[in-house]
């Protein structure tokens, strides 16, 4: 602050000394509350659009309320939850579907901001096309790969019949993808079917992991360009190169963007609605939602399911809290793990 | 690796890359251009027999899109214009300013993220309701003016500028706002171009919201425009496709125009 | 609303209202139109909601009412149906929506949130009983519901469907059939006989719980729950029959495949498949999908019957009013349904559709006569209506039986239940929902 404007009469008649504590106390005070005033117009929407709801939310919870609010139930519609196989199942698919997707999509997105950081001819136009699925409307996009993975008349099943593979059901396939491992390499073995991923979720995920790797590779492109240049000319300079380089300079630099990709993609995948709601369902004429394949209803699904479909808000409120408190723990276990390997720049 | 073969690897490892990432794209390039029997026929033919061109005009033609490319620009425009206001100020003061309860704050902040849409759905339509905004630009606006996520990726790019500069800048009686304004934020060109661009094309693509919470032709915006294509019987791929394609233009251009501001390194000649 | 209450003592006013001169049996003379301006909002996407649109504006243009249509999402993949629960949550419902049928309609009933249509059916404004009987029956049937104990229209039909057999004359014929398969057995058979004499695939379809394991059941007198909704009826031999039928058909017989979707209109259109079951409404699009070399006449027949009769499924959906919109807004919502299915604009909306019309007078009418001559396939589906078809049964929960009645059928021709088991299990799951949780 400068001295004179604005200031406690204190700072005013006295000449510049050493900080005296009353004022450090009001100037602390004075940062606190513009801190507060900086936070007051994000705080005030996501408070209105997010907190509000979720309260709301919770509330609704409590009841039986099917399209109206009904009787009052406590924690009846948690209990049933947590005996409710279809909801088990379901949060086991969406683990499934978490871990089977955004380790690739991050690594896959590091790979490809690499490649793109390496100052080659032309990356701007491969930037764009790497960025392009993100870009495009995640509906259009996936009824495309819907196409593509057609048992009936697809691209895919047509490249298998090119190498002489069987034709696969895909996204019609409740089979465990383990057993096309058998089938396309001429064995015997049969592993056990009911392990999920199946092929159709394990299709799904493929589709998910190309939808986001271009968000990936731009943040990590942005987090590549904070790198200060003076650390890898030191390390170049020191004689590391290639990968190296990469595995004691820009990877552990880059460990707060992991780490900030990480939870954010866990979280979105958790959530993740669109990509499987388009292409895990089983049939489109039978009504609300494309009733799911037994193998792809994931706990969006089966939220957006208890809410539009059978209208059950009580019910679904309640399942929506509970894969809150999962993304949660599942938030807690990567910062924990995590956390403690990242490192700063500063 | 010997440089000789190092480049020509990584050009082809790009190009693999390229084909993968963008072959549905360009199946569906393809496909707005066939006729509504060639897009469904079996085995499927890569190039359409004849280009249809025209089924452009049609599919623009289906609805009154000029409108709905002017909302979605909008509405697209309006939550990057004041999510980067409201997530800069934040995520400053979460970065930089001393704040009691700042954990508290981020905790709930985090917190926010791991509620599913589905279940703030139906509290924000009422909330809307109550506000008179529903069919308004309002209603698609402002409940994504702000977002967890652009506060926390500008936070992490404010924590890059050094402490150094602000200590010099407090010497020089700088506010906080001034020191935001003047300093951090041209240096955090590169995260705040990331923020905008994400949050433009978030806002671009959505479909859910706007769905629920418009009714009319004069706000809504191209993705709910672009449902009239999917019918309860049947889905006009190659209408879908070619009014899909036509919503992507607008977002190619803007990425295009902030490639440089992505990956450009941050001058550090204030420092050293 | 007084001048309502003075009309049913029977006063006589001067003006009739409009549209309306052809019901003027009823006891008194309806009171005039009100200038209102209501809300509607359906689930037509595409073509078909302009086409509706069109309808709406010709009502507007000569009617004091003023209706604003507004598509609102698409009302079988359930967003008309979020817009509307979201509404009915913050106290705005509009005056007038689409619904899927009659478990919607159940759903909202329970809700306490839907005016049901009785009250003007039987007021000036509505019909006589001989008036009524222009209706095709079923179809009114659908939309009657069990309100506080009395069971009575709720809702109104407005797009009505109904499941059908598709075949391709070509392939049917080199096998020798000569006309469609009037019962089941002889259906097998005929799939049988394609298969031996062509290579074409006998059946192909996307089988859920209508197509066509119910269809089967309720033809051999079957139903889905007992006759007060609060029980699985299935769970007989009748039910695990009608699913041992199909798992044959795909895993014994191997005659039948099944797809996904809308996946097998392709390979119908592509001339590759004999049989195939769906609605009345999928044949244009059917068509449409053909390739211009391979142009076929498609054939259309009902359901094959069982013992009792031919159980063909009604889809379509219905037009519901809701009770927190003000007494004036209600009627005039239901002088526009009334409209909207008048002899002429249900024919109209027929032919723009591919929905059935409602009415006897409508079938019987010029204009569609002359679409009957033109192509006697469009009198197929209102025979399979009038040998008695039926809808959904109106319970507020089917919408959470319908997963597990599908998913039951998806497993046992996949072989990986026993149809008895799939059934058994299914029906267990049903009475734990229908007992309330």
């Amino acid at each position: 602050m400068r001295p004179g404007v604005g200031a406690t009469p204190l700072e005013a008649v006295s000449p510049p000394e050493p900080i005296r504590p009353a004022s450090l106390k009001a100037r602390r005070r004075r940062e606190a509350l513009e801190g507060y005033l900086f936070l007051c117009p994000a705080l005030i929407i996501i408070g209105l659009f997010y907190v509000y709801p979720a309260l709301y939310s919770f509330y609704v919870s409590l009841f039986r309320w099917e399209v109206v609010q009904e009787a009052f139930v406590g924690l009846r519609n948690y209990t049933h939850l947590l005996h409710d196989p279809d909801f088990g199942h379901s949060m086991l698919l969406s683990v499934v579907y978490v871990a089977g997707s955004v380790p690739l999509e991050i690594a896959i997105g590091l790979g490809l901001a690499l490649l793109l950081y390496q100052g080659l001819r032309a990356r701007a136009f491969f930037r764009l096309l790497y960025f392009l699925p993100y870009i495009t409307s995640q509906v259009a996009l996936s009824l495309v790969w819907g196409w593509i993975f057609n048992a009936q008349y697809g691209v895919a099943n047509a490249v298998l019949r090119l190498v002489h593979l069987p034709s696969q059901g895909w996204l019609l396939a409740n089979n465990g993808a383990s057993s096309v491992w058998q089938v396309a390499s001429g064995g015997h073995l049969h592993a056990p079917d009911a392990v999920p991923p199946s092929l159709a979720l394990a299709s799904i995920m493929l589709v998910t992991v190309w939808f986001y790797i271009g968000f990936h590779t731009v943040v990590y492109l942005s987090g590549l360009s904070a790198i200060p240049t003076e650390v890898t000319e030191a390390a170049r300079i020191d004689g590391a190169a290639g990968f190296s380089l990469f595995r004691y300079i820009t990877f552990p630099l880059l460990t707060p963007t992991t780490y900030f990709l990480l939870i954010i993609a866990t979280i979105g995948a958790m959530t993740s609605f669109n990509i499987v709601y388009i292409l895990g369902g089983g049939g489109v004429q039978a009504g609300c939602g494309g009733n799911p394949l037994e193998t792809t209803k994931v706990a969006a699904l089966f939220i957006f399911d208890r809410f539009w479909c059978q209208t059950e808000l009580g019910y679904a409120s309640a399942a929506a809290f509970v894969l809150s408190l999962v993304i949660l723990a599942l938030t807690v276990i990567n910062v924990r793990t995590l956390g403690r390997r990242v490192a700063f720049a500063d | 690796m010997p440089t000789r073969l190092r480049r020509p690897l990584l050009y082809v490892s790009m190009t693999v890359a390229g084909v993968l990432m963008a072959f549905p794209f360009l199946w569906m390039a393809l496909t707005s251009l066939k006729s509504e029997a060639e897009a469904t026929i079996f085995p499927p033919h890569l190039l359409p027999q004849s280009w249809l061109f025209g089924n452009y005009l049609q599919a623009w033609q289906s609805a009154p899109f000029a409108r709905y490319f002017m909302n979605s620009a909008i509405i697209a425009m309006g939550q990057t214009a004041l999510g980067l206001f409201t997530s800069a100020l934040a995520a400053y003061a979460l970065a930089r300013m001393r704040i009691p309860g700042k954990r508290v704050i981020f905790g709930i902040l985090i917190a926010t993220l791991m509620i599913p849409p589905e279940a703030t759905l139906i509290p924000n339509y009422i909330t809307i309701q109550r506000l008179h905004w529903y069919d308004t630009y309002f209603a698609l606006i402002i409940p994504f003016g702000a977002s967890v996520l652009s506060i926390f990726l500008l936070r992490q790019a404010f924590l890059q500028v050094p402490h150094e500069l602000y200590e010099a800048a407090v010497l020089d009686g700088c506010s906080h706002a001034r020191y935001l304004a003047r300093i951090v934020l041209p240096l955090s060109r590169s995260a705040m171009a990331v923020v905008g661009l994400l949050t433009f094309i978030r806002g671009w693509n959505d479909f859910q919201w706007p769905l629920i919470v418009t009714s009319s032709e004069s706000v809504r915006p191209v993705q709910v425009g672009l449902s009239i294509f999917q019918s309860d019987v049947s889905t006009q791929f190659q209408l879908l496709m070619a009014g899909t394609m036509m919503a992507v233009i607008p977002i190619l251009v803007l990425f295009v125009i902030t490639q440089r501001q992505l990956v450009q390194g941050i001058s550090r000649a204030g420092l050293r | 609303m007084v001048r309502l209450r003075l009309a049913s003592l029977g006063v006589l006013l001067l003006l009739p209202a409009c549209g309306t001169q052809s019901n003027s049996s009823t006891s008194a003379t309806p009171a005039p139109e009100e200038a209102v301006t209501i809300t509607f909002w359906h689930g037509q996407a595409g073509v078909l909601g302009q086409r509706l649109q069109a309808l709406v504006d010709q009502f507007n243009s000569n009617h004091k009412v003023h209706v604003n249509a507004s598509f609102e999402g698409s009302y079988t993949s359930g967003q008309l149906q979020q817009k509307i629960v979201a509404a009915i949550q913050a106290g705005n419902p509009p005056d007038l929506a689409q619904v899927p049928g009659p478990a919607e309609a159940a759903q909202f009933v329970k809700a306490k949130a839907v005016t049901p249509v009785q009250q003007f059916v039987d007021s000036p404004d509505g019909f006589s009983p001989s008036q009524l009987k222009d209706f095709y029956g079923p179809f009114l049937d659908d939309n009657r519901l069990a309100v506080n104990g009395k069971k009575q229209l709720v809702s109104w039909p407005l797009s009505k469907s109904v499941s059908v057999l598709y075949y391709n004359p070509t392939i049917v014929q080199k096998a020798g059939i000569s006309s469609p398969p009037r019962t089941w057995d002889q259906f097998r058979q005929d799939l049988l006989a394609v298969k031996r004499s062509t290579s074409a695939v006998p059946l192909e379809w996307t089988p859920d719980l209508y197509y066509f394991w119910a269809a089967y059941m309720r033809g051999n007198g079957g139903d889905i729950l007992s006759g007060s909704l609060d029980k699985a009826a299935f769970n007989n031999d009748k039910g695990i029959a009608a699913l041992q039928y199909e798992a044959d058909l795909v895993l014994s017989d191997k005659t039948a495949v099944v797809t996904k979707g809308f996946d097998w209109q392709n390979d119908f259109a592509n001339g590759k498949v004999a049989y195939s079951v769906s609605t009345s409404v999928s044949l244009p699009y059917i068509e449409q999908a053909m390739p211009a070399a391979g142009k076929f006449q498609i054939g259309e027949a009902s359901l094959p019957a069982g013992s009792v009769k031919a159980g063909n499924t009604l889809f379509g959906n219905n037009l519901l009013i809701f009770n927190k919109v003000p007494q004036s807004h209600q009627r005039a919502a239901w002088l526009f349904m009334k409209w909207l299915t008048d002899t002429d604009q249900t024919v109209a909306w027929a032919l723009a559709s591919g929905y059935l019309p409602l009415r006897t007078s409508a079938l019987n009418s010029p204009t569609y006569q002359q679409k009957v001559a033109a192509d006697p396939r469009l009198s197929v589906p209102l025979a399979a209506v009038s040998s008695g078809a039926e809808g959904v049964q109106a319970s507020a929960d089917w919408n959470k039986l319908q997963p597990i009645l599908n998913d039951m059928v998806v497993a046992a021709l996949a072989g990986r239940k026993t149809p008895q088991q799939a059934v058994s299990d299914a029906a267990n799951k049903v009475n734990t929902i229908l007992s309330g949780y």
